[in-house]
């Protein structure tokens, strides 16, 4: 049995050569964490230290700052935090409720030139956002829309709003018509169908398009720190600041960044099965 | 078709409609209609029109000959390394194996990152003093890497992008080797053909349409990297990281040139819409898509 | 309870299967039957009385009123689908009670008429199940429950049995042929099988291409065809088709084929009234052959037997005529040997002549 043999080997190789890869590719994830817990000294030590005391001192700075010199207070991080939840909560809203009523549309009705309609707001997904800020910035200037929840809210709602709708098309799609006519037999308006037998299906796929957007607000930064200001920040824009700072705080940086990217990963493993999906279009499905 | 739902089915869409137009429509027709311009936002005058001279300014510009070459240079290293590698990890991940589903949610991680927190935390890593990457080339024999130099800045940002988006490669790579149908192979293998054989004449042609739609989007996608740039190299040194994305930044919101930036920006616009075209031409009219997506199973 | 009247209706545009000129009417309490192949539009007719799709041409009365302009809701009809298109997320019960929860029927009349209708249908057990634990019998069984839980005025049965098993279909047959006389209403009911046709039918409305082709009761479809399309599309086995020529010879007129020759006469003048031409295709069915072992008298065919399919109660024998097959049915007791030589013979009453040009009878 030397091929049964010879597979066997080979095979443990590939779970060995996986467990390599998929460390390796982890690994800068696993720095971030480890940086975030270990101190100053530790931090920049060289060699690097793997073997170390970890302390929260990082996450408490955080939120709670100790300034040489001057009385200890609270930080704005828990502002910009709240910013980011709440612009990034609200546009998505406000997309899944306009996208789902646009792409139950689509999925259901023909009207003259839809497919250039789709086309059309689709393409808007493809739009580097460099290109759209300019215009974009000397608006808000004018109608006094900088620094302004309502400004970002619309412009996230703007550019999620193309992915919302081609994702729940095609979930959508994949509910029966008959479903919805079943419905309006038995005494539904085209609406009450639309929520009493279209929508309860729709669920999972809507949840998921939702948490997608919300990902990708969340993650968002060109937009905001062109048009947020000190009231509107949300944490990538502060997270920017560094740039162009000498003596950057590594430890309250690295816990900041594990603070926000925590959600992220947690939602990645809900939602796996939908993210090939999105990513691709709908062009693949998940099983 | 009643009258009634003929009306229903403009209103369910007017509202995402509107939005659009508003946001992206009217913005960049009003760009548009400033690139001919020569206006800034420092001057304290108003815009003189000069017809397309901002145009013709740009492509005399060697220095944005220069931000092509970046993005060029930027595209060739990348591009071929998330694929090669995407594929190599999709042939390693193809058979089932147990925990298959844990190491693709896990490689799932790094696309759904802030890419600005990923820029600012390969500061640190890339950091030639204590970052560990650095200390890791030394065991190669590399003393001292410096990262933030023109000759490795750019292989050095693509580093960060290819850690970000090879996984999707692997990801779309994946379902396209999935979706081949094992009975070619077992004829094949019938047949006593080697693996190139098989490679080349079963797996590939295949493969083709799906990989044209990776190839794509990563390439229209690795034309807008911004907030990369951004936090890692802010263009340096000099201009030797200022992608074209990173340029209209500068021009706009750095130099105030206003009316030049808008008129690159529509250049950098209209080559991506072209790719865009090409792009969704590809999604939506090959047949052969359907077919894998129709057997798609990862 | 009502009467259904479509007149002139046409639809094109949108259609996937459009239809031309229909004219239907089916009487109070009668049960229809819309026979054709799949894509002939029998759906988009069940479609456009329910409402779901809208005539370019003509005009829908249900009971005496004109509803064109009614959306399917206000047309008081129910719908059972070729898929069912049960709620996947309700239970049984909810299913059933949907129809009375979108006219906001109080609950209490709710809960005892769900009731009523799954003690009728034999359901009752599956109330809290949901559609995906049920086998296609009973949520076949749902879906006509939640058609009948209304007493609509119509009800349309758009291939309900297709997805079923052949058991359970023949037994679904005689269950709602029974089930309608007993609620005593309208039921139009679509089918491509010839034999669920015209088991349950009062009245047969045969189409093919968008059109309708025949309008009868069963017998009349059966016996009388009206063209060849109808002829070979009712009838297991198939009718059987001859090409032939009408010819005279001595003051008698004959229809002749390279492998018979009858003598046609006293029908003579009926053809050559209602066709033109001389060329002819004689049908006759399989069951209104016979089969003599030795040459009979009358006119005759002549052939060997070739192929022998038993069918339990009945024999079906392939007779070699010439170049052609042509099918026989005898009862099961009949047995020969392949190659012996037979004769054929039938009842005059029961030949088809159509006009080959026309594809249409003329005797």
């Amino acid at each position: 049995m030397n091929r049964k043999a010879r597979a066997k080997i080979v095979k443990n190789m590939k779970y060995v050569l996986i467990i390599i890869v998929t460390a390796v590719w982890l690994s800068p994830v696993y720095w971030l964490v480890v940086t975030s817990l270990k101190t100053r000294l530790d931090m920049f030590a060289i060699p690097p230290k793997w073997d170390f005391q970890p302390i929260l001192d990082n996450f408490v700075d955080v939120f709670y700052e100790r300034r040489y010199g001057l009385t200890p207070g609270p930080t704005e991080f828990p502002k910009f935090l709240l910013n980011s939840f709440f612009i990034s909560l609200s546009s998505i809203g406000l997309v899944i409720l306009i996208g789902t009523l646009a792409s139950y549309s689509f999925s259901r009705f023909n009207m003259k030139g839809k497919d250039t309609w789709l086309f059309f707001v689709l393409s808007t997904r493809m739009l580097p956002p460099i290109a759209v800020i300019i215009p974009i910035y000397f608006m808000y200037q004018r109608l006094g829309l900088l620094n302004n929840y309502v400004g970002l809210i619309a412009l996230y709602i703007m550019f999620n709003m193309a992915f919302a709708v081609w994702m729940m098309k095609g979930f959508f799609d994949e509910i029966p018509r008959e479903l919805d006519e079943a419905a309006m037999v038995d005494g539904y308006s085209r609406m009450g169908a639309f929520l009493k037998a279209v929508l309860p299906q729709a669920l999972t796929g809507i949840a998921a398009t939702a948490v997608f957007c919300l990902i990708m607000a969340w993650n968002e930064f060109l937009f905001a720190y062109i048009l947020s200001g000190f009231d509107t920040r949300t944490v990538p824009v502060a997270l920017a600041r560094i740039r162009g700072e000498s003596g950057i705080n590594w430890g309250t940086i690295t816990a900041t960044e594990v603070l926000y990217i925590t959600p992220v990963i947690i939602f990645t493993f809900f939602l796996q099965k939908y993210l090939l999906r999105g990513i691709t279009f709908g062009t693949v499905k998940g099983k | 078709m009643t009258v009634r739902e003929k009306t229903l089915k403009w209103v369910l869409i007017i509202p995402a409609i509107v939005i659009l137009l508003f946001l992206v429509i009217y913005p960049l027709m009003w760009s548009l209609g400033l690139s001919f311009f020569d206006y800034s936002i420092m001057l304290k005058r108003p815009p003189i029109f000069i017809g397309v001279k901002n145009y013709f300014d740009i492509v005399n510009d060697p220095t944005i000959w220069d931000n092509f070459k970046v993005t060029a240079y930027f595209l060739a290293i990348a591009l071929p390394a998330e694929f090669l590698l995407g594929f190599g990890i999709a042939l390693l991940l193809y058979e089932e194996f147990r925990g298959r589903r844990i190491v693709l949610t896990l490689l799932l991680i790094p696309m759904m990152l802030a890419p600005i927190a990923v820029g600012v935390f390969y500061r640190f890593i890339l950091d030639s003093t204590f970052g560990i990457f650095t200390y890791l080339l030394s065991f190669i024999g590399i003393e001292g890497f410096r990262w933030y130099t023109v000759q490795w800045v750019i292989p050095c940002v693509a580093l960060v992008d290819i850690w970000m988006w090879t996984p999707f490669m692997v990801l779309i790579l994946l379902a396209g080797l999935t979706a081949v149908p094992r009975y070619l192979y077992e004829a094949a293998n019938i047949d006593r053909a080697g693996w190139m054989m098989k490679f080349r004449y079963i797996t590939f042609p295949i493969m083709k349409p799906l990989i044209g739609v990776a190839v794509l989007f990563r390439t229209m996608d690795i034309m807008k990297v911004f907030d990369t740039v951004f936090i890692l190299t802010d263009g340096g040194p000099g201009n030797a990281s200022e992608l074209i994305s990173f340029r209209v930044y500068r021009e706009a919101f750095q130099y105030f040139h206003t009316g030049r930036a808008t008129a690159l920006s529509y250049i950098f616009l209209v080559m991506i819409i072209v790719l865009t075209n090409i792009y969704l031409r590809f999604l939506t009219r090959r047949p052969a898509q359907a077919a894998i997506t129709r057997e798609s199973e990862v | 309870m009502a009467r259904v009247r479509l007149k002139d209706v046409t639809k094109r545009a949108g259609a996937v299967c459009p239809v031309f000129n229909v004219n239907l009417e089916v009487a109070d309490k009668e049960f229809l039957t819309l026979l054709a192949p799949s894509g002939s539009g029998k759906s988009t007719i069940l479609r456009m009385i329910a409402g779901l799709e809208v005539p370019d041409e003509g005009e829908i009365y249900i009971g005496d009123e004109l509803v064109n302009d009614l959306t399917p809701a206000e047309r008081d009809t129910a719908m059972v689908f070729q898929t069912y298109a049960l709620y996947p997320h309700l239970t049984v019960k909810d299913n059933l009670a949907s129809p009375l929860k979108a006219r906001k029927t109080p609950q209490n009349e709710i809960d005892s008429r769900v009731r009523d209708v799954a003690d009728i249908l034999g359901i009752s057990n599956l109330l809290q199940k949901y559609p995906t634990q049920l086998s296609g019998g009973e949520m076949q069984r749902v879906a006509i429950g939640r058609a009948i839980i209304r007493r609509p005025r119509v009800y349309l049965l758009d291939e309900p049995l297709t997805n079923l098993d052949a058991k359970l279909r023949v037994h679904m047959r005689a269950e709602l042929k029974r089930l309608q006389k007993e609620l005593g209403q309208t039921m139009i009911y679509a089918t491509h099988d010839e034999l669920e046709a015209l088991s349950m039918s009062d009245k047969i409305a045969v189409m093919g291409n968008g059109r309708i082709l025949q309008y009868g009761t069963s017998t009349e479809i059966f016996e009388h065809p009206k063209s060849i399309f109808v002829a070979t599309f009712v009838g297991t086995p198939t009718i059987n088709l001859f090409e032939c020529v009408l010819s005279e010879k001595a003051g008698q007129t004959y229809l002749e084929s390279n492998v018979f020759k009858l003598n046609v006469t006293e029908l003579a003048e009926l053809i050559r009234d209602r066709a033109s031409g001389s060329e002819f295709i004689l049908g006759i069915r399989p069951s209104d052959l016979e089969i003599h072992t030795e040459k009979p008298r009358e006119d005759h065919i002549q052939g060997e037997v070739y192929i022998l399919e038993p069918m339990g109660a009945v024999v079906v024998i392939d007779v070699k005529v010439g170049e052609e097959l042509v099918k026989v049915k005898v009862p099961g007791s009949v047995t020969l040997d392949l190659g012996t030589k037979i004769w054929l013979t039938f009842d005059r009453g029961k030949m088809h002549v159509f006009s080959r040009k026309t594809k249409e009878i003329v005797v």
